[in-house]
């Protein structure tokens, strides 16, 4: 039985490897795949067939080239990835990004905290709930 | 009042006091007219009335002479007549002439020569009667009745020849009185006609004037027009500016939350798993000092978020809805409740406080003032708040009270200022951008808001959202 993976579309290499240390540190048990860019994370979507899909993308909004909001709706507009559990993970709070993520059909959005235990919990926890409520992989 | 209406006024008051003078005048010539009219009437009376006089005294001197040659009674009849008619006509003229003492000694002449003429021609009428025709006839050669009609007669002619210069002199008058009538009416007139010239002038004067007030006045409102023509441009380009700062400082907003917020979790990350990963390369001091680093980040981390929650209440679009404060303020103590389920306060809320405001930005309002009241209570035993409206100048001023820390009533202008502290913050923590947020809830409704406190005694936050 395969790990069952988690996509992380994050141009930040600190924030990666934030989040890598997160998941070690809390011991959830995922193959966390990480896309540097929008363009990225859609090949490698692109690229996985049914059944091979991660059970959920962690998106960052603020990245140059393709947008988070671009990925959202290449997400949500593609049959096959329609369902794809997403979680809007980004540095902004502003009302507008939730509003628009909610819009374009974001499962979930949340701020990521400055204070790295918060992050930590916050991240290692999201992950574990969509690994446990995705069932369909 | 304008020159030409004080000139057309005194022109008015001019024509009227010329009309007045020309009318008095020439009714006083009109009068001295009629007088003489009168007068050359009565010189004619006089003239009729004295050849009249002196025909009754022929007449009755030639009744007498017939009686005298034919005895016959017929003849004193026209004798009587005569005499009878003399008397009166001679009464008649002393009345008309009295008024002229030349004149009236001439009639006064007339009637006494008449008299004695009368006198005469009875004294020849009883000589014949007593005496016979040989004696009257010689009383009439003595001449005496001749003598005394010539003297009528020359009185007589010297009277019509008074009269007659009289007339001519009264003639004379009225011709030079109905001169004086004509150019007084020409002047009138004259002047009439220049005042009438002069009104027209000025009139035309005024017409002019008018129309180039009217002129003015058009260009004014033109203008009037072109400005405000162009203070409406002003106002859009200002308008279009101000979204631009707007849609820039939401952009900046935005970096600040990304690009400033980014680096601080790095720092704050990368500390922690150096804590973690070699605790043992680190003294105590070490450790120590990366926790001073991570707190350091954190606490940056909240600054940014208060000042992008100041930033969010400017840019926010007002829109206003009724809503109650008092369920508001609840769910607000309810959050601090359960964030913080160890403190006991005394939380009293008013009733029914219903505003007509933006929900959002006071529920920002709220956020911080309550949140200020439950932090500066939190050294206080038997900590309570009160949330509640009181009435100033007929509006309603709602306020959030404490019993808390208060402040010195001398910081009190200083309060509104971000980043302004009036506690230490090892005593009450905070980023010190609160209560300018609030201000700025309070200046977008266009409310006021103020505080009083003493140090020690608590404090009351009062606003209006109107």
């Amino acid at each position: 039985m395969p790990v069952p993976s988690l996509l992380l579309i994050e141009d930040s290499a600190d924030d990666v490897a934030l989040a890598q240390r997160a998941l070690k540190q809390r011991g959830v048990s995922a193959l966390l795949t990480i896309a540097n860019s929008g363009k990225e994370a859609l090949d490698i979507l692109d690229s996985r067939g049914d059944g091979r899909l991660p059970k959920a993308v962690f998106l960052d909004l603020n990245m140059p080239g393709c947008h988070g909001f671009d990925v959202l709706k290449r997400v949500r507009s593609n049959r096959k990835m329609a369902g794809l559990p997403v979680v809007v993970l980004t540095t902004s709070s502003e009302p507008d990004d939730i509003e628009r993520s909610y819009e374009l059909g974001a499962n979930s959005y949340v701020t990521k905290p400055v204070d790295f235990s918060e992050f930590s919990e916050m991240f290692a926890r999201m992950s574990a709930y969509w690994l446990t409520i995705n069932q369909t992989v | 009042m304008r020159i030409a209406n004080r000139a057309g006024a005194a022109l008015l008051a001019a024509a009227l006091i010329a009309l007045v003078l020309a009318a008095t005048s020439l009714r006083r010539d009109s009068a001295a007219l009629d007088a003489l009219a009168a007068d050359a009437l009565r010189i004619d009376a006089v003239d009729d009335l004295a050849a009249s006089t002196l025909s009754s005294l022929k007449d009755a001197e030639t009744g007498q002479r017939g009686y005298l040659i034919a005895r016959k009674e017929s003849y004193l009849d026209p004798y009587r007549m005569g005499i009878r008619e003399f008397d009166r006509k001679a009464e008649a003229l002393k009345k008309l002439t009295a008024a002229d003492p030349k004149a009236a000694a001439m009639a006064a002449r007339i009637a006494n020569s008449g008299h004695l003429k009368e006198e005469e021609m009875a004294r020849v009428l009883s000589i014949l009667n007593t005496e016979g025709l040989q004696a009257a006839v010689a009383a009439v050669t003595e001449d005496v009745g001749k003598q005394e009609m010539d003297a009528v007669r020359r009185a007589t002619a010297d009277l019509l020849a008074l009269e007659g210069a009289a007339l001519a002199r009264n003639r004379a008058e009225q011709r030079r009185d109905e001169t004086s009538m004509r150019n007084k009416a020409l002047l009138s007139a004259v002047i009439l006609f220049l005042l009438t010239l002069a009104g027209t002038v000025l009139l035309s004067i005024e017409i002019a004037y008018e129309r180039r007030l009217a002129e003015n006045l058009e260009a004014s409102q033109n203008r009037y027009r072109e400005l405000a023509g162009s203070l409406d441009k002003q106002v859009e380009e200002r308008t279009r500016e101000l979204e631009l700062v707007n849609k820039e400082l939401s952009a900046f907003a935005y970096s600040v939350s990304h690009d400033l917020r980014a680096p601080l979790r790095s720092i704050d990350g990368f500390s922690q798993i150096v804590l973690d990963d070699y605790a043992d390369q680190l003294d105590d001091t070490g450790r120590r000092l990366l926790g001073r680093i991570r707190a350091a980040a954190v606490r940056m981390g909240s600054l940014i978020q208060s000042l992008l929650e100041l930033s969010r209440v400017t840019r926010h679009e007002l829109v206003r809805q009724p809503f109650s404060l008092s369920e508001m303020a609840a769910s607000v103590v309810e959050g601090l409740k359960a964030s913080s389920p160890d403190r006991e306060v005394t939380v009293t809320i008013e009733t029914d406080m219903r505003v007509e405001a933006d929900p959002n930005l006071t529920r920002a309002l709220l956020d911080n003032l309550i949140q200020n009241a439950w932090k500066f209570t939190s050294k206080t035993p038997n900590a309570s708040i009160e949330i509640g409206r009181v009435t100033k100048e007929g509006r309603p001023v709602y306020f959030v009270r404490d019993n808390g820390a208060g402040f010195d009533p001398a910081y009190a202008d200083r309060l509104f200022t971000p980043f302004q502290r009036l506690h230490a913050e090892s005593e009450f923590e905070g980023t010190g951008i609160g209560l300018a947020t609030v201000q700025r809830v309070v200046n977008r409704h266009s409310g006021r808001i103020w505080a009083e406190s003493e140090t020690g005694r608590g404090a009351t936050f009062f606003f209006a959202l109107s």
